[in-house]
């Protein structure tokens, strides 16, 4: 059992540890259910209307991280190859590389790396 | 069928050495942290304090089990589990020492090593999200939500400084395989010193994946109570602290691979003592940064990601394409 069947059943073994370490305060802690305690704590004031919605600004970081991500995965498999594939393997890649500069000079220049 | 025993035994040990590892990481860093600050830290249970970790555990474990009203129960249970095992399943591909010889059995120090490594490896690390977005979405809490969200926007943007960071040592060792990145090092010498700009860059992004301070706006207690575990308490809560110190010990184990070396050392020592050492080291370093830097704000935070380390690491890594490629 090598391989990917070892790590398959690593990945088991971890996921049964968290599931049932997270079982431990509710089989051992004391239970007194009732009361402010579950209410969440939003620093004295009364929660009011349930919560889910965010600003817009975090989509647009997942949207340039999406874009940029999916570039730079890309390159791995290029770049453990590289040695092999000397010069004209470089130059293919920095017509790539130059497309996505363009993209990501473009999104600085219109200030999509700006917080404000 | 020798072969799978042996497997069983080294997913235990090594799953037993992370929570240990994680305990007494968690015991050293309150220790320095009151050595940092003039004072002692704990120090009254057990021998030095040696035995504080247990009580820190008991203590979380006998804590009762809190739900918001409001709360999504089912997704409440299940964010801190996520984070815990994201947060052990990378430690799986990484090894931890030469191959060692017993009782005529060759015995790999890691649980598998597949050619696509690094590649699991940090596909795993940043699944450790969901656990904090999901817990901080299904608290139902403005505070845990926004800490959720922020830490989502923060990993990913330095996500990218991270991934394009060590791309040099892939170039250069020509594998994905962290056991042959390793021996790679062993004939050509520490990837740390033809790469030293992405090694820092690989160490700063690694401080604000495992959302440590000065990254630690998900959890900033001065304006967001506690961030994503807000509301979390008993043992729980304590899955969120395991998650983040185990990604701590494991950041620093991939960086030791891929830049110091792994287990490469004088054979004075065991070749599992120096990958030991070498982390500690780092983890060393993680602590005192904590005690010396200040928290970001978020607005400088975002764009030293995406205007300062992504820059720096792509023309590194273009200037070391073109080495590489034979070009310079």
């Amino acid at each position: 059992m090598t391989g990917y069947a070892a790590l398959l059943l690593y990945l088991i073994v971890a996921f049964l540890v968290a599931l049932g370490i997270s079982f431990v305060s509710e089989l051992m802690g004391p239970k007194a259910p009732g009361g402010l305690k579950e209410t969440t704590y939003e620093s004295g004031i009364v929660p009011e209307a349930p919560v889910g919605y965010f600003s817009v600004r975090f989509y647009r970081v997942a949207m340039f991280f999406m874009i940029f991500d999916v570039a730079v995965m890309a390159l791995y498999p290029w770049a453990t190859s590289l040695k092999m594939l000397h010069q004209a393997g470089f130059e293919k890649a920095i017509v790539f590389l130059g497309i996505v500069a363009i993209g990501f000079a473009y999104v600085w220049n219109r200030g999509g790396f700006q917080w404000d | 069928m020798i072969g799978n025993v042996l497997l069983v035994v080294k997913i235990l040990v090594l799953i037993a050495i992370l929570m240990t590892g994680f305990a007494y990481t968690m015991l050293v860093e309150r220790r320095f942290l009151g050595f940092f600050q003039l004072r002692l830290g704990p120090n009254r249970v057990g021998p030095g304090g040696l035995l504080q970790p247990l009580a820190d555990g008991l203590k979380m474990a006998l804590k009762e089990d809190l739900m918001p009203n409001g709360a999504d129960p089912m997704v409440y249970r299940i964010a801190p589990v996520l984070s815990l095992f994201a947060a052990l399943s990378v430690d799986a591909v990484i090894p931890f020492g030469a191959p060692i010889h017993l009782f005529g059995q060759t015995i790999n120090l890691d649980i598998a090593n597949p050619s696509i490594g690094l590649l699991i490896a940090f596909a795993f690390s940043s699944l450790g999200i969901y656990g904090l977005v999901l817990g901080g979405w299904a608290s139902q809490n403005k505070y845990s939500l926004l800490g959720g969200i922020r830490a989502s926007a923060q990993m990913i943007s330095y996500e990218l400084a991270m991934g394009l960071s060590v791309l040099g040592v892939l170039m250069m060792a020509g594998t994905a395989n962290l056991e042959h990145i390793v021996y790679a090092q062993q004939a050509r010498g520490w990837f740390i010193i033809p790469q030293v700009i992405p090694f820092v860059i690989y160490f700063i992004t690694a401080i604000a994946e495992t959302n440590r301070t000065p990254f630690d706006l998900p959890e900033a207690e001065s304006e967001l109570v506690a961030g994503y575990h807000t509301e979390y308490s008993g043992i729980r809560f304590a899955m969120y602290i395991i998650a983040e110190y185990i990604n701590m010990l494991t950041v620093s184990g991939l960086a030791v691979t891929l830049f110091l070396g792994g287990w490469l050392g004088p054979s004075f020592l065991p070749p599992i003592l120096w990958f030991v050492i070498k982390v500690a080291l780092l983890v060393f370093v993680f602590i005192w940064i904590r005690a010396t830097y200040p928290r970001f704000r978020y607005d400088k935070l975002m764009s030293f990601g995406w205007k300062v380390l992504l820059p720096i690491s792509f023309l590194y890594f273009l200037g070391t394409a073109a080495f590489v490629s034979g070009l310079l």
